[in-house]
């Protein structure tokens, strides 16, 4: 193979760990489940059952952590409590990836929702040394996932050229999010293999996939609360023929069904990571 | 002490974790079901929705966390693919190819080519 193969953080097909699932999916291997995700900001300082829970489930799976209150964009000062305080978890779990997503989520205080950045030259510089400070911080990269949004404030560039800029400036990986790149080509109307061939492949850390409401015709909102859909398991097939067949973590927050039924949609991953698994890549095609 | 209060509250508990060991026969992990009342609530990141939308019916509070193993409350009927869907005016199941000649529900502007 001419191509260096690309290392990932993780392997496999995942699944997002849950409060709610820590019962349900104890029994659950490793070989169905390759890996697991969590929100750091629900699980640091956690002790008791959960944390006793969150121990068993670490032991047993290797980890990446996808937060969700760095709050990126924020024009207030970075979170280092915060930062200080997943360091600490992540080497007291042995974690070795760190995720966040390309939006902000306070000012003076938290909003509990990802807000939207503007897409704007200045918000890429700004945006972009704040990842470089983090990444220094922990002493590796972080990667940054492309976030959903259904407003964009002062835009100046696209979402993809403001994505690629940030991910360039800041030297920092990929969290490829299918559902979102397909809610948001429907809200803001663009082609989603457009945007998927535009992406850096070779910064992808891991990609996510969910399921989301359908609000109306043209709004999709990206909810995690339902079963992924064949338009957006369309969508993971193009990115893996582009880019190969990356790690890819299954997203659901509630309306959770059995775990029977969870672990068809991991299924459906791994059924299509092999498939792809021996082909040559759309860019290794055209190389 | 006798506190005849506390008698369905003792009474609530041991079936609540009663349906807990029942629904996680096969777990050794502890009765995570039965919930602390006054624990925080976990971030996430998916977009919350409010009021008439899917989460307003079949939300955290009925079918998030503390009761993701009851299937009888949250199922698919329920909660799931096919509900969400049709309660959007012009979702897929109504307007989608299958069904795009029906006009009555899914007037022009709404739903595409063959309205």
């Amino acid at each position: 193979m001419i191509q260096k193969a690309q290392s990932y953080p993780v392997q496999g097909a995942g699944l997002g760990l849950r409060r709610a699932l820590c019962g349900p999916l104890s029994s659950v291997t490793p070989e169905q489940v390759q890996f697991m995700e969590v929100a750091p900001e629900n699980w640091i300082d956690v002790g008791g059952r959960y944390g006793a829970a969150f121990r068993e489930y670490t032991e047993k799976f290797p980890f990446v952590l996808h937060g969700l209150s760095l709050s990126i964009g924020s024009p207030s000062a970075l979170d280092w409590d915060l930062l200080k305080a997943i360091k600490a978890f992540m080497a007291e779990h042995a974690i070795h990836c760190y995720t966040e997503h390309l939006s902000y989520c306070s000012d003076t205080g938290h909003l509990y929702d990802l807000m939207p950045i503007p897409f704007t030259e200045e918000a890429v510089d700004y945006v972009a040394e704040r990842i470089l400070q983090i990444q220094d911080f922990l002493g590796q990269s972080i990667a940054m996932e492309n976030a959903s949004y259904y407003a964009a404030p002062h835009q100046e560039m696209s979402e993809i050229d403001f994505t690629n800029a940030v991910l360039e400036k800041a030297d920092c990986k990929l969290l490829l999010d299918v559902n979102n790149i397909y809610v948001n080509s429907i809200n803001h109307r663009y082609d989603p293999l457009e945007f998927l061939k535009a992406l850096p492949g070779e910064r992808i850390a891991y990609g996510h996939i969910a399921g989301h409401y359908d609000e109306a015709e043209d709004l999709r909102v990206d909810t995690h609360g339902s079963d992924v859909i064949d338009p957006v398991w369309a969508l993971l097939d193009a990115a893996y023929e582009q880019f190969g067949a990356f790690p890819t973590l299954l997203e659901r927050d509630f309306n959770i069904p059995p775990v029977d039924e969870l672990l068809k949609e991991v299924e459906q991953i791994t059924v299509r990571q092999a498939k792809y698994a021996g082909q040559k890549t759309l860019a290794e095609k055209l190389a | 002490m006798k506190n005849q209060n506390m008698k369905p509250l003792a009474k609530a508990t041991a079936t609540a974790v009663g349906a807990a060991f029942l629904a996680t026969a096969a777990i050794s992990s502890p009765a995570f079901a039965a919930e602390n009342p006054f624990q925080a609530d976990e971030l996430r990141s998916g977009y919350n929705l409010a009021g008439h939308h899917a989460e307003g019916k079949c939300g955290e509070g009925k079918c998030g966390e503390g009761k993701a193993e009851s299937e009888g409350k949250c199922g698919e009927g329920k909660c799931g693919e096919g509900k969400a869907e049709s309660e959007g005016k012009c979702g897929e199941g109504k307007c989608g190819e299958s069904k795009s000649d029906s006009e009555g529900k899914c007037g022009e502007g709404k739903c595409g080519g063959a309205a």
